[in-house]
């Protein structure tokens, strides 16, 4: 027997179905019903906005550069400090890991037979092929990518002022004019520039070849390509001449 | 057409509504769920004030687990010791933007290495960048494809020393090189206040060991195939003193370290129309210091 309570609940289901039913059909989905996600677009509520964009688009402000890109066990930050510790209280510690060691010995062996029979070990024998393939698959990927990085590499700012690997790399932001870079009296020697700033320089740039070093000229100033903190940046340069 | 609409828009609402005041109902009804849920609180608030105990833990209530030491150690020793090797990484990292928001970035790296001089380390970032550094006991070159650049640093000596060279004066970012030098990050003995042997797992099919451990700067979660060959399969590093504790992730796969590396692995050949660039070791004040150029070869 349907009670009253429930009868309700189905019919409150049957007609917002038939709501969102009708409502797909005929009238365009307005961005609040589609941002909770709503049945029927095939999930993914960001997919709509990623397909509608076009060509890639990538943020000029991304900041590509941190702490944790170093991928070293000292932060970047750190001097050489260390903490004492008490050697005394690890004797209990060690009692219950072995106690638990032979506890779970039993399940793993199990889930140890059972993978290997799913990853044969002959995977071994491509070794000696592995670095043919990858290379061939790099040079693919590369010419892939290397004209949506290029695009995108002048848009995006890779750098921080938070941050050590990108010291001296002069901040452009959005909006800033090469005006106010000169008026600070950043053109001196050793100067970083970022080279979406570079790229967006009001002067027409000039480069020559000197001692198998390749300078850039942009009005007075001279440049050359450099590694810093890991990027590509312009660098202020006395002449070569 | 419009008239229907209307109808059912009004029969939505009423429904809509009728549904909300049925909820105390509902709830009523399901009194194991009510339950639950408060377990499940509970269970937050017990992990909540766990969470407030590791915070004010002092190092004098930090414990180190002698095994997980002992294995850290054996690590290091075991890489130290082999000549030579090969094996993929896929890293990721997370960068703390301005909003306040953690991006990660992340690529492939292959580390060939033969010591005592020479090594080959290709990242091929998720943007499409091929970053390779090489080094062969006399130079080190740094190759970017993104820009189709290289530069070239003299420096001669082991990988130890072309690492230190690399990361310490060039500035440049070079991760897990602490991993495959000879010398140690650290002394384990002091540097760790914290450690812990976690348990055996399993990670692609090889048998692991996992174990944390805090030092002065960052957590390290890391994942040694048991065994006698006591390498990586995988590493986590927080750097829990940075703004929002970002983390660097690596999973190792395929270690070969038996394969023959000849000399032309670790030989750089500038690409076509490759142009050769300069390192700027860089400095924190964007003056006089800043940009001294390191590394030139045309002399």
């Amino acid at each position: 027997m349907i009670n009253l309570k429930n009868f309700k609940l189905i019919s409150c289901f049957i007609v917002s179905v038939l709501f969102v039913f009708v409502t797909i059909d005929f009238v365009p989905v307005d961005a609040d019903a589609r941002g909770r996600g709503g049945g029927g677009r095939g999930g993914g509520g960001h997919s709509a906005h990623r397909s509608g964009g076009g060509g890639h688009q990538r943020s000029a402000n991304v900041n590509r550069s941190g702490p944790s890109r170093s991928g070293s066990m000292k932060s970047s930050r750190s001097g050489s400090s260390s903490r004492s510790r008490n050697a005394s209280q690890n004797t209990n510690r060690q009692g219950n890991r072995q106690g638990n060691a032979q506890n779970s010995q039993g399940n793993r062996q199990d889930n140890v037979q059972n993978r290997r029979d799913v990853n044969p070990e002959d995977r071994h024998d491509n070794l000696d092929d592995h670095r043919d393939e990858r290379w061939d698959h790099q040079d693919d990927v590369r010419d892939e990518r290397r004209d949506y990085s290029e695009d995108v590499r002048s848009e995006r700012r890779e750098y921080a002022e938070h941050n050590e690997w990108n010291n001296g790399i002069v901040e452009w932001n959005e909006g800033s004019e090469w005006g106010a870079l000169v008026a600070a009296g950043v053109f001196v020697t050793g100067t970083a520039i970022a080279v979406s700033a570079m790229n967006n320089a009001p002067c027409t740039m000039t480069s020559a070849v000197i001692n198998g070093q390749t300078y850039y000229q942009c009005d007075q100033y001279w440049y050359q390509e450099a590694y810093q903190g890991g990027e590509v940046v312009y660098v202020v340069v006395n002449s070569p001449y | 057409m419009k008239k229907y609409f209307q109808l059912l828009f009004l029969l939505m609402i009423v429904t809509v509504l009728a549904c909300t005041q049925e909820k105390p109902g509902n709830e009523s009804q399901s009194s194991e769920t009510q339950e639950q849920a408060a377990d499940n609180t509970a269970q937050q608030d017990d992990s909540k004030q766990a969470g407030d105990d590791n915070k004010e833990e002092k190092p004098t209530q930090s414990k180190i687990d002698e095994f997980a030491n002992t294995s850290l150690q054996k690590m290091f020793d075991f890489i130290a010791n082999t000549q030579k090797l090969k094996v993929n990484v896929a890293s990721t990292f997370d960068v703390l933007q301005r909003n306040g928001q953690l991006i990660e970035f992340g690529g492939n790296t292959e580390w060939i290495i033969r010591r005592p001089d020479h090594v080959l380390i290709d990242s091929l970032s998720w943007e499409g960048d091929d970053r390779i550094f090489y080094f062969d006991g006399k130079d080190i070159t740094y190759y970017d494809s993104g820009h189709n650049v290289y530069a070239i640093a003299p420096k001669a000596g082991d990988l130890d020393q072309a690492f230190d060279y690399f990361v310490g004066k060039l500035n440049m970012p070079l991760p897990l090189t602490e991993l495959f030098s000879v010398k140690h990050p650290f002394d384990l003995n002091t540097a760790v206040s914290s450690s812990k042997y976690l348990g055996e797992a399993i990670l692609n099919g090889v048998d692991c060991d996992e174990f944390t451990f805090r030092f002065p700067d960052t957590d390290l979660q890391i994942w040694i195939k048991a065994g006698d060959q006591p390498l990586p399969q995988r590493v986590v590093i927080t750097y829990k003193d940075s703004p929002g504790q970002p983390q660097y992730k690596a999973q190792f796969s395929d270690w070969d370290l038996s394969s023959v590396l000849p000399d032309k692995l670790f030989k750089f050949v500038p690409p076509k129309d490759s142009r050769k660039i300069i390192f700027a070791a860089g400095s924190r004040n964007t003056g006089n210091s800043a940009g001294k150029s390191e590394g030139e070869t045309d002399k």
